[in-house]
């Protein structure tokens, strides 16, 4: 938990600190359709098919498409950024990271960690951090995490933390390359892959609730 | 916007677009009708140098 504990750290505010710890989950995906189920483990064709197509398709298209259709506007802040370029599609897995100051539990991050494990291909990581404005909900490990099962993406409603190179990588050097395991050669595969298999999204305001 | 496990979720550079699953089929068929419209588009304002005229003959912007 150490560990865990250190990437949620903010990086902005010695504030942050206080939160660490103090964060539990409240909702891991109680309302996981069928659908969603199932592309935990097998996914079926179909649903690949559906995801695949939209990841054909233009983001500004699917929203005019659906407020055509239903007269809705479902599009996120224009506070959500992308961190890297990116362009990804799949089934929502929703968690919600609530401010609990009292709670000391150190289990109260696990529904987080196992919704994570339970991803796979055609999973897009949502996040809410309460008051998450200046915490990083998630960092390198979650993000090695999912890039390992080999997730769409992640929209967080918060900061996310490890993301930041301190360099731009070349053309040639935006794949994942490393072999060894050596904690600096580890970080930059993680960058190399966060740039093409991990997309993040990031806010620093509430523009979901879940 | 309000995401609920399992909805689809689209991001690019524009931004994020939750998408109800039950509605998932339906968008998606027309999104794919706009893009095929829109990206049809571009060379024909590419030929016309015209906007004004490619408007008129696809009948959209």
């Amino acid at each position: 938990m150490d560990k865990l504990h250190g990437f949620l750290k903010s990086r902005v505010t010695g504030a942050s600190l206080v939160f660490v710890g103090v964060l539990a989950v409240s909702l891991v995906g109680v309302r996981f359709s069928p659908l969603v189920s199932a592309q935990a483990g097998d996914s079926s064709q179909s649903d690949d098919n559906l995801i695949a197509d939209f990841r054909r398709v233009e983001v500004a298209s699917v929203s005019d498409a659906l407020e055509q259709l239903t007269g809705k506007r479902m599009y996120m802040s224009h506070r959500m950024h992308p961190i890297f370029t990116t362009k990804f599609a799949g089934f929502a897995r929703t968690v919600l990271l609530k401010k609990d100051e009292g709670n000391t539990d150190p289990a109260a991050l696990n529904g987080m960690l196992e919704a994570i494990d339970d991803g796979s291909t055609n999973s897009v990581y949502v996040m809410v951090v309460e008051n998450g404005e200046d915490i990083a909900g998630m960092g390198g490990l979650m993000g090695t995490a999912m890039s390992a099962r080999g997730y769409a993406g992640a929209v967080i409603d918060g900061g996310v933390r490890d993301a930041a190179s301190p360099f731009t990588p070349p053309a040639s050097f935006r794949r994942p390359r490393c072999t060894t395991t050596n904690s600096e050669d580890r970080k930059f595969r993680f960058l190399a892959m966060a740039w093409w298999s991990m997309p993040a999204i990031s806010s620093r305001q509430t523009a979901m609730a879940l | 916007v309000v995401v609920n496990a399992g909805d689809i979720v689209a991001a690019d550079s524009d931004g994020v677009v939750v998408v109800p699953k039950a509605q998932a089929e339906k968008v998606l068929a027309l999104a794919q009708q706009m893009d095929f419209k829109e990206h049809s588009m571009y060379a024909v304002i590419e030929q016309m140098k015209s906007i004004v005229e490619a408007v008129k003959k696809f009948g959209r912007i």
